[in-house]
């Protein structure tokens, strides 16, 4: 433990390295040789065909998996995770749904409760909503629980499997603009599955590139521009440059672009490794 | 506490609407009324002369007194069904391999007819209280088993990476996460189980004990006396009508609050 922390330049503010990760289930291996590092402040955001280990490796990070092989060190000090779905209690009201977290580290009603209803207006929970039941909200709604669910413990490091996939483009695209606030507000880490190219531009500021058969990182995208810059052109710019990208599309398994490329690649706002 | 707050809240709705059921009932008496009238008193009694048996039977304490008895049977087997089965249910869906080997020995116990295990009761315990109260046990165990057995094996693997990855401790994933599924396939076996206990429970006295309801069913049927089997079958229904509705179902309603989809 101690040797690689003197290997890798950490800040003070904790950080999460992955390093040499392997894993295996029944002799098929899902992931090989898998290597990045997350600082405070950064997203990462982890790309790839459906299938080729991003949420295994994610459940890695997060404890839900045995680690097998290699290094995994999180110095953050709070980490929470977003999963595909809400994944809320239906036996207890959002209010409880969302404070469940604080419960566990031993907050009292009345401070949880009133911690909760302060994040809710935040999130977009009317005060009515919160004494409902998961059932008698829509999927967007569970979602905003779910997101203050994990907000109200005030991580620094956040991990989410693709937790709006399910929503519809417009609420998406709010849910992770109130996100993305909280991270730049209080200098989060965050690490993302996605399948979506464009959501990885939108957001993040590294883009790690998986391949399946086994899932490793086939390249790494550093993006320049800050995302606050960040408008609708030069996201859809960015996706097209890199959707040109040879990698990219052996990756996605796409078929070799046709016609010669109509995106100028003089302007681009990125580097990236192999 | 809350929940016992909230029932007493909800209760005078609740019986409010109890006014439809009332006038189903009187439809069904209406009908008893006619067949009485067409077969004559011998065959079913009127519902007047029923009621006025039971008035007497309540008086002379005989209907209290056997009821008493009859309950405190069939209450003892249920109970003891309850306590094994949802303990031995649960510990078998916590196991993969006890739940497979179980499961078939559980449905042999649930096709197995309550009166083969009569018969063996009267066998085994005589004319005592132990023959109602095995053949009340053996016949709801297995309901309360399976019911225990299917929470426990269907505890939502989502929602436990959910509470492990918010770090909850032992006692919230127990009370917050496992009880409440569990309970919800739980409560309705439990009620099922109470409904059918006190049926099988009159069975079992009709034909093996000298005392309760069942056994003065059985006199009544020997002496031929029409109002007086009517009377004592009106208890049974009764009291079962009142557990379910001014009991169970108030209590089903709050703890099952969370399932309820609004129309």
């Amino acid at each position: 433990m101690s040797s690689s922390l003197n290997r890798k330049p950490v800040s003070q503010k904790g950080y999460l390295l992955v390093e040499n990760v392997e894993h295996d289930f029944v002799r098929t291996q899902v992931l090989q040789n898998i290597g990045f590092t997350v600082q405070a402040g950064e997203v990462y955001a982890l790309v790839g065909p459906s299938g080729c280990g991003k949420t295994t490796l994610l459940h890695l990070c997060n404890g839900l998996l045995d680690l097998q092989d290699g290094i995994i060190e999180n110095t953050f000090q709070k980490t929470a995770s977003m999963f595909q779905q809400p994944r809320l209690l239906p036996w207890k009201t959002c209010l409880d749904n969302m404070t469940l977290g604080l419960k566990a580290k031993g907050w009292n009603k009345k401070d949880r409760n009133l911690k909760g209803l302060k994040l809710a207006k935040l999130v977009g929970l009317q005060p009515s909503d919160l004494e409902k039941f998961p059932h008698q909200l829509s999927g967007g709604m569970q979602s905003r629980v779910a997101l203050a669910r994990v907000l109200l413990l005030e991580p620094d490091l956040l991990l989410l499997d693709e937790p709006f996939s399910a929503l519809d483009i417009g609420l998406k695209t709010e849910l992770y603009q109130l996100l993305l606030e909280q991270q730049t507000q209080q200098d989060l880490a965050v690490l993302m599955i996605t399948h979506d190219l464009m959501e990885a531009v939108r957001l993040s500021d590294n883009i790690l590139l998986m391949k399946s058969k086994p899932g490793r990182i086939a390249a790494s995208f550093k993006l320049t521009r800050p995302p606050s810059l960040r408008d609708d052109a030069w996201v859809y710019q960015t996706t097209a440059e890199l959707l040109q990208q040879p990698i990219v599309r052996e990756s996605f398994e796409l078929p070799p672009p046709t016609s010669p490329s109509p995106v100028d690649l003089a302007t681009r706002e990125w580097s990236y490794t192999c | 506490m809350h929940l016992l707050r909230s029932t007493l809240r909800e209760l005078p709705s609740y019986l409010w609407s109890g006014w439809g059921a009332i006038c189903s009932l009187l439809l069904l008496m209406a009908a008893w009324q006619l067949v009485s009238e067409l077969y004559g008193s011998l065959v079913l009694a009127q519902p007047l002369e029923a009621f006025a048996s039971f008035k007497h039977l309540w008086n002379n304490q005989t209907l209290p007194e056997a009821l008493i008895i009859t309950g405190r049977r069939a209450l003892s087997g249920l109970l003891l069904a309850l306590g094994l089965g949802t303990g031995l249910g649960l510990l078998a869906g916590v196991s993969v391999t006890a739940a497979m080997m179980s499961r078939p020995l559980v449905t042999v116990l649930l096709g197995m007819p309550p009166i083969a295990w009569l018969v063996l009761a009267m066998l085994w315990f005589g004319a005592s209280d132990g023959t109602p109260i095995f053949t009340v046990f053996v016949a709801t165990f297995p309901m309360v088993f399976i019911g225990a057995l299917q929470g426990a094996r269907t505890v939502d693997n989502q929602l436990n990476e959910m509470a492990q990855t918010l770090q909850l401790p032992k006692r919230m994933m127990l009370f917050d996460v496992y009880l409440p599924h569990v309970f919800s396939y739980l409560f309705p076996a439990w009620v099922a189980a109470l409904g059918m206990s006190w049926k099988i429970v009159v069975m079992a006295e009709l034909l093996a004990n000298q005392d309760g309801v069942g056994a003065s069913l059985a006199v009544a049927r020997s002496h031929l006396d029409s109002a007086a089997s009517m009377a004592w079958i009106v208890a049974i229904v009764l009291l079962l009508l009142g557990i379910e509705y001014l009991f169970l179902e108030p209590i089903k309603r709050q703890v099952e609050r969370w399932r309820v989809t609004e129309a």
